[in-house]
């Protein structure tokens, strides 16, 4: 557990959030919750549970019917779509199940993909990707493909890849859903030294009870489920 | 902007073999109808150029469009000959002037046309060096054969031996280059011009030998010259009359509308000759050509869409393998307009190759047509 003095910033609030996709099949109902700045927070459920919803709606892809989601400050779920891509572009880094890797960019590129796709430009991008790629040892490997990468080294790829715009929040959507248990305690050792040298707040779906243990706090979504026409 | 090319030239690059597949179909389906197009149009243009100053063809009655292939455009088409005489016949009549073309014999390949001395003048040639009008064993070549076979002034060339069985028989005579012409943009161009008296010292209708006009006997002939010199030229005779002396066709010019007229009805009741205006003639081959090129269209037409479906499923495939590649992009922040713009960046560079690729092949195709057609 991290000292709760430096928890103490919200990063995300969710107000009487209502939320509902369009076939009506499944909702979220989300009166009240707040997510720290440097929090490490576990998402829990059963597969189909919202999980990966509640992340959606704390990033701006999805929208809620009503209530209000803010992150760092900024009304999130009344900015319009083009608003929240470059929230989301450069205040939230996502590390996906097997990583997502574009296998016909090089390790370097890969790792500045936000920039590529419409972070804003910086004089120093070449560098931090250096930075990045050397702090878990992968700076010989900036110019290769993932083909050309072992499973370990593709996911620190990844990690880094939700680090290159520095952003206050990292959201991991099942990372370890198909790894084994050392491979799962890697991932998260990682994504924790990271969000802990940057003082951001990690978010990590899962249903891995392994890795539990190693978050400050563990939200089961469960409670959010709202029934269908409810 | 930048992003979308920088990443599109990457995704190119990296799937070779499915960027290969797609550049090859756009290259063929772009220059099959190009290439046809602009040889059939430089095909009929080069026909109709050379009929504006060759208004009318003698030569024997048969095959029209092969005889007008022939004497025009110097093409190997088999027609059969016409006597000196005839010829003689036409230019000495008050309504047209007749040039006679002696066709058949070939020097690597081009064709060696014997002319008479006023050719030159009716072509309006220009010479690039030497002589404009070869002499008794000389020759004066069109601009692309002496860039062809590299030779100048000076030059000797060898006659082709038509006949394997001939391999017994005299070695073919040697021809002096005297002259290369300026390019004309015509057949002229692809041509070795010889005086008709070379062309039938080349037939054996005319010889030379050592001992004058001495023929020897059978066991003891005389030692035929190998070549016409200024020495031996005076040695060379003939042992025909023009009624058995052989040309290919005549260039007619009628002297006037009523001459031509004339000439036309003239020939029209021939059994053994005919007079073609090559305009119609021409327009008769163009319209063959037309309708073939016409079956050609369609089958492109079909060969284009078949292409453009394969395309679409391709782009269709690659958009339902890249689902997850584009969703990661959407979740990390693209907008539709970028991972769009990505995916029309990357055919625009496929289809920016192909077209590249397509003009480098239609020009290949337009210059070995050259060759195959016997047009400029």
């Amino acid at each position: 557990m991290r000292d709760p003095n430096t928890l103490s910033k919200p990063m995300i609030r969710f107000s009487n959030v209502r939320f509902q996709y369009a076939d009506q099949t499944f909702g979220l109902t989300i009166p009240d919750l707040e997510l720290n700045q440097g929090e490490r927070v576990a998402i829990v459920g059963p597969s189909g549970s919202g999980k990966t919803t509640l992340v959606y709606l704390a990033t701006g892809v999805l929208r809620p019917e009503s209530g209000s989601i803010t992150v760092k400050g900024s009304a999130i779920s009344s900015a319009d779509e083009s608003t929240r891509r470059q929230f989301r572009i450069q205040n939230i880094g996502f590390v996906f199940q097997e990583f997502a890797l574009l296998e016909y960019l090089t390790v370097r590129d890969n790792i500045l993909l936000a920039y590529r796709i419409g972070a804003k430009a910086t004089d120093t991008e070449g560098a931090r990707a250096n930075e990045l790629a050397e702090s878990v040892g992968l700076k010989a490997r900036l110019d290769r493909y993932p083909r050309h990468l072992s499973f370990g080294e593709r996911q620190r790829v990844a990690i880094c890849r939700a680090m290159a715009t520095s952003p206050p929040i990292i959201v991991a959507d099942e990372p370890t859903g198909n790894l084994d248990a050392a491979r799962s305690a890697d991932v998260v050792r990682i994504l924790s030294d990271h969000v802990k040298a940057s003082n951001a707040t990690l978010v990590m779906v899962t249903h891995d009870a392994t890795v539990i243990g190693g978050f400050d706090r563990t939200i089961d979504v469960t409670q959010f489920a709202a029934t269908a026409g409810a | 902007m930048n992003n979308i090319f920088y990443m599109a030239c990457r995704h190119v690059r990296f799937f070779k073999v499915r960027t290969l597949i797609l550049i090859l179909g756009i290259t063929c389906t772009i220059t099959l109808p190009t290439a046809s197009h602009l040889i059939v149009t430089k095909y009929g243009d080069s026909l109709r150029s050379r009929t504006a100053s060759t208004p009318y063809i003698l030569g024997a009655r048969g095959n029209r469009f092969g005889l007008m292939l022939k004497a025009l455009y110097f093409g190997r088409s088999q027609v059969d000959a016409i006597t000196l005489a005839d010829v003689n016949e036409l230019d000495r009549s008050e309504w047209g002037h007749a040039i006679p073309l002696h066709l058949g014999h070939t020097t690597k390949g081009h064709p060696i046309v014997g002319v008479p001395d006023d050719y030159a003048e009716f072509r309006d040639f220009t010479v690039r060096n030497g002589a404009r009008t070869p002499q008794l064993g000389g020759a004066i070549l069109g601009s692309a054969v002496a860039d062809a076979m590299r030779v100048g002034v000076g030059d000797r060339l060898r006659p082709d031996i038509h006949s394997l069985y001939d391999i017994g028989d005299k070695k073919p005579i040697l021809l002096r280059v005297e002259g290369v012409l300026s390019p004309t943009q015509s057949a002229d161009d692809h041509a070795v011009f010889v005086s008709l008296k070379t062309a039938w010292i080349m037939d054996g209708v005319m010889h030379g030998h050592e001992g004058d006009h001495d023929h020897g006997s059978p066991s003891n002939p005389p030692a035929q010259y190998q070549e016409i010199t200024s020495e031996n030229a005076g040695m060379f005779h003939m042992h025909a009359s023009p009624a058995d002396i052989r040309v290919s066709a005549a260039i007619v010019v009628p002297t006037s509308d009523k001459g031509a007229t004339i000439l036309e009805a003239r020939y029209d009741s021939s059994s053994r000759l005919q007079l073609q205006n090559s305009r119609i003639v021409v327009e008769e081959i163009m319209g063959l050509v037309v309708q073939v090129k016409s079956f050609f269209d369609a089958y492109y037409i079909l060969v284009l869409i078949t292409t453009l479906m394969f395309i679409g499923l391709i782009v269709a495939l690659s958009g339902q393998l890249r689902k997850r590649e584009i969703e990661t992009m959407h979740l990390i922040g693209a907008s539709r307009r970028f991972t769009m713009g990505l995916q029309a960046a990357e055919l625009l560079i496929i289809v920016a190759i192909s077209t590249l690729l397509s003009a480098g092949l239609t020009i290949v195709c337009l210059s070995v047509s050259k060759h195959f057609l016997g047009v400029v």
